[in-house]
């Protein structure tokens, strides 16, 4: 045989399963075209610069590494499909006597093209779509756009490696297969009966339980802290429990209904449920994929968005007032070990914010001081322990406020006596209803452990904002008592404080005053760390930014497997229905009803894990809310806003797909 | 009253590129008695299971009338043919049509189910011909699990279970070894015998035998027909050969 016949005979097959191969390397240059794009802006030096830059340093890698793991996934996923139906082809091949190898051989010079095709064409689509992401990302983070055209050599060099990768898995796959089945095997490769599933009752409770634990951790998690690491629990066990209740529960659900004679034996129920049974199993697989997808899908961008659109109100929880001034009213003994109180430096601040105000002309407004006591020590979930073991893991921050300070700030009218105090905390061993504090009990009259005030709370301390594990928030009922935890504790100076303000102006007058402050007490040689709103709503802007970023990038990935799922499914179940339907027409039903049989059965199938998914969704708010408390979101209308919206965009674009594979369908059956 | 009457049916295809034509039927006309056994036979080609499908209202004549217990397939309306079908008449095919998500029992239970019958009537009448047809032990099963006789018994089944006034089976010892075949003619001749009226398109010879009148379609019209009557088995083999040399040499005649 000429050699240039395997070539060409690859080049012609590929021709001829153009139904098959057209969606394969379309999905293939999108997926090729956004691992380039995310590893080019991982690689782009112009983004480096710019401020909060490494935030989406960091988002741009984990998406290069969900892509490409994705791919991976999707890529064999979809080869396998293809080389299934083609099995027939080859088995021809072999009977008309090639050998293995060159079929091999044709399968090697298959994939070499379709490799580069694919790879070609997604970095063309990635070089031309990048700049377009570029501007998007400066216009989303508002950065300044420099112009200039970006080729990232590290990122084509990666793309080939990483899908080069994957096509030689998937070659080999093609292989493995074609040499261990006979030609005979081949030939009727479509055509084998397939079985009735048998209901795997121990399988479908496991699913059940699955889904039931991972609901119930998304509901039941109420520290924001534990909800970042049981969220991935959660997924898991939802992942699980989707694919073992689409495998096995619904084919038990479906021949439960079967066992209903009555209902089973009627013209509305017995060639859909018939018709499930048999289509579940060929496709569980399929739909728990489409399934957990939406979910991802719906999950990612509502989150994103709401983080993005909750930006501003972030920053108001986050920093309830403009300026937040830390001057550490304290300093070091000789030794240098134990801090002592610095009486007076708090006025020596005073003083040189109204000679700023005088000379500046700056407006202050409602200056505030806050005074508050903190130390770490350890804790029993009753007394608090000051000589503790000095690990990490076993001691705890606590930090205390007058109730008049927490006041002024909030707008919260409480009263408190001497011995009662309302705990904030986000550790893992809640303060139950009393606490012994260096001698005293006191009674917790109110406990939180998330949404604003402890956001607001945490501005009247000195801990920068961030939940940490293991800290402990309380409001005790005057300065007396403040002074009195302060003198009992054994350690040196706990008592320290600071200031916050408000300013006037616009957002850049704003961070212009807080340069100017900054610029006078830097002169003025106080020690000191100077927070502002504004100066900070640039970094939330980006970082919130970067997520929303991220989170329409995978979601549009997700988006387009899930697309490319459903498009093969519809082909492949309207081979099969094809001769399903002519028989029940020759048995003596009507054209309308069978079209209508097969449609609803399709619609129900086709919805099945959309609504799925939307309930996943709606069980993963309470728990995703805890996470963006996190991230000082605690506006639940945004989020819910951004779920209503995300979801209701995603259900017509499926709806769409779905028209426009149905149609695909109905043409191959009615053929 | 004829149970099945054809006049004057003509077919003609018009391919739907270039609008070629080709006559596949030209004038057949023709009927059937109740409790008739009749076989079809023709050469390939030669318009029997487009003539069937007319019959079965598949497909519609071009020319011509099909009347079916007195009532005109024309007349009857697209959305009550299916109706129609499923109570008039019972089908047997060559390659069984039975569906694989089904288990044989509710492939034979499909046409009743359709016509919204109670589970409890169905079973009732179900029993007999499932021991009739020797299929009892299989009903649980599914298609891809039975041999190719007992899918076509169980494709019988189907067909009988409407109590249908016509049954019409195309080639339906077609896919079945001669032992199955065997088995599935006597069936026809014992069912027939109970009053069951046949109507079977073959190429069979020997399936041919079996029917109590043969009818010979050439060139889209009948050419011959031949009844039974006293004859025996062997004869009427013989017979029916000598009609099919006649239509195979006049055939290679014509062409000159």
């Amino acid at each position: 045989m000429s050699s240039k016949l395997y070539p060409r005979l690859a080049a012609v097959n590929i021709g001829k399963n153009k139904k098959l191969y057209i969606p394969y390397i379309l999905s293939s240059v999108i997926t090729i075209a956004m691992f380039y794009i995310m590893g080019s802006v991982d690689d782009n030096g112009g983004l480096k610069e710019m401020r909060g830059a490494e935030y989406l340093e960091s988002m741009t890698l984990i998406g290069v590494i969900v892509i490409a793991v994705f791919s991976c996934i999707f890529l064999i996923y979809t080869n396998s499909y293809i080389i299934k139906q083609r099995k027939k082809e080859f088995g021809l091949y072999s009977v008309l006597g090639m050998e293995k190898k060159h079929i091999a051989l044709i399968m090697l010079y298959e994939t070499v093209y379709t490799f580069f095709i694919c790879v070609i064409g997604g970095l063309l689509f990635g070089i031309i779509f990048d700049k377009l992401t570029y501007l998007m990302l400066c216009k989303l983070f508002s950065f300044e756009v420099r112009l200039g055209f970006h080729i990232s050599l590290n990122g084509i060099f990666y793309t080939f490696i990483t899908f080069g990768i994957i096509f030689l898995v998937n070659l080999v796959f093609n292989i493995i297969r074609i040499y261990r089945i006979n030609p005979i095997e081949l030939l009727h490769g479509g055509s084998v009966g397939e079985k009735e599933p048998k209901t795997k009752i121990i399988s479908a409770i496991l699913g059940i339980i699955f889904l039931a634990a991972g609901y119930a951790i998304a509901i039941v998690t109420k520290n924001p802290l534990n909800a970042i690491n049981l969220f991935l629990v959660a997924v898991l066990c939802v992942i699980f429990g989707t694919f073992l209740l689409f495998m096995s529960g619904s084919i038990a659900f479906l021949k439960a209904l079967k066992k209903n004679k009555s209902y089973y034996y009627s013209k509305k129920h017995f060639n859909s449920v018939s018709g499930m049974i048999y289509r579940m199993k060929q496709n569980a697989a399929g739909l728990s994929n489409i399934c957990i997808l939406s979910t991802m899908v719906l999950v990612t961008v509502s989150t994103t968005f709401s983080l993005y659109l909750g930006s501003e109100d972030s920053l108001k929880n986050r920093y309830p007032r403009d300026v937040m001034l830390n001057y550490y009213d304290y300093t070091y003994d000789e030794d240098g070990e134990n801090p002592v109180f610095y009486s007076g430096r708090a006025e020596i601040v005073m003083k040189e914010l109204e000679n700023i105000s005088k000379k500046e002309k700056i407006d202050i407004i409602d200056l505030r001081k806050s005074e508050f006591v903190s130390f770490r020590v350890g804790f029993d979930g009753s007394a608090i322990n000051p000589n503790y073991s000095k690990s990490e893991e076993a001691s705890y921050m606590f930090y205390f406020v007058t109730l008049k300070n927490y006041a002024e700030l909030t707008g919260e009218t409480i009263k408190l006596d001497d011995d009662e105090i309302i705990v904030f905390t986000s550790g893992d061993k809640l303060i139950g209803d009393s606490i012994n504090i260096l001698g005293k009990d006191y009674r917790v009259v109110k406990s939180m452990d998330s949404g604003s005030e402890l956001h607001k709370i945490q501005y009247l301390t000195n801990t920068g904002g961030y939940i940490l594990s293991n800290d402990n928030y309380i409001v005790v009922s005057d300065m007396s008592e403040l002074m009195r935890i302060s003198k009992a504790y054994p350690n040196g100076n706990a008592y320290d404080s600071l200031m916050y303000f408000d300013l006037s102006g616009t957002n850049e007058e704003k961070i212009q005053d807080v340069k100017v402050i900054r610029n006078y007490l830097d002169k003025s040689g106080i020690e000191f760390d100077l927070e502002s709103k504004d100066e900070s709503r640039e970094d939330f802007y980006t970082l919130n930014g970067s997520f929303l970023f991220l989170g329409v990038f995978l979601g549009t990935l997700f988006l387009v497997v899930t697309v490319m799922i459903i498009y093969y499914k519809q082909i492949t179940e309207g081979y099969s229905d094809r001769e399903r339907f002519i028989i029940m027409q020759n048995v003596g039903m009507s054209r309308q009803e069978v079209k209508q049989t097969i449609h609803s059965q399709v619609l129900t199938v086709f919805f099945l894990p959309l609504i799925t998914a939307c309930i996943h969704l709606c069980f993963s708010f309470p728990i995703v809310s805890k996470l963006l408390s996190m991230f000082g979101l605690v506006n639940k209308t945004i989020f819910i806003i951004s779920i209503a919206v995300t979801a209701a965009v995603f259900a017509l674009i499926y709806m769409i797909v779905y028209l426009l594979t149905a149609r695909t369908y109905y043409r191959i059956v009615s053929k | 009253m004829s149970i099945l009457t054809v006049n004057n049916v003509g077919k003609i295809y018009t391919s739907r590129i270039g609008g070629s034509r080709v006559q596949a039927l030209t004038d057949v006309s023709f009927s059937v008695e109740p409790g008739e056994y009749v076989a079809i036979m023709g050469e390939s080609g030669s318009g029997k299971t487009t003539l069937l499908n007319i019959i079965a209202s598949l497909d519609k004549p071009t020319s011509g009338e099909v009347k079916i217990a007195g009532q005109s397939l024309s007349r009857i309306k697209e959305k009550d043919l299916a109706a129609f079908r499923r109570n008039n008449l019972g089908f047997v095919f060559q390659d069984f049509n039975l569906l694989d998500t089904f288990s044989i029992r509710d492939n034979i239970f499909l046409p009743l189910v359709l016509s919204g019958m109670k589970h409890d009537e169905m079973q009732a009448r179900l029993t007999p011909i499932a021991s009739r047809l020797s299929i009892r032990e299989i009903l649980d099963k599914f298609p891809y699990e039975v041999s190719g006789g007992q899918k076509q018994r169980a494709a019988a089944a189907r067909a009988l279970i409407t109590n249908p006034q016509l049954l019409l089976a195309d080639e339906p010892t077609g896919a079945l070894d001669s032992k199955s075949s065997d088995e599935l003619l006597s069936i026809f001749t014992e069912i027939n015998d109970f009053g069951q009226t046949i109507l079977m398109v073959t190429h069979s010879v020997k399936a041919a035998c079996t029917a109590k009148r043969v009818l010979f379609i050439k060139d889209g019209h009948v050419f011959h027909q031949l009844y039974k009557a006293n004859m025996s088995d062997d004869e009427m083999f013989r017979r029916i050969s000598d009609t099919l040399t006649i239509i195979a040499t006049g055939g290679e005649s014509n062409e000159q």
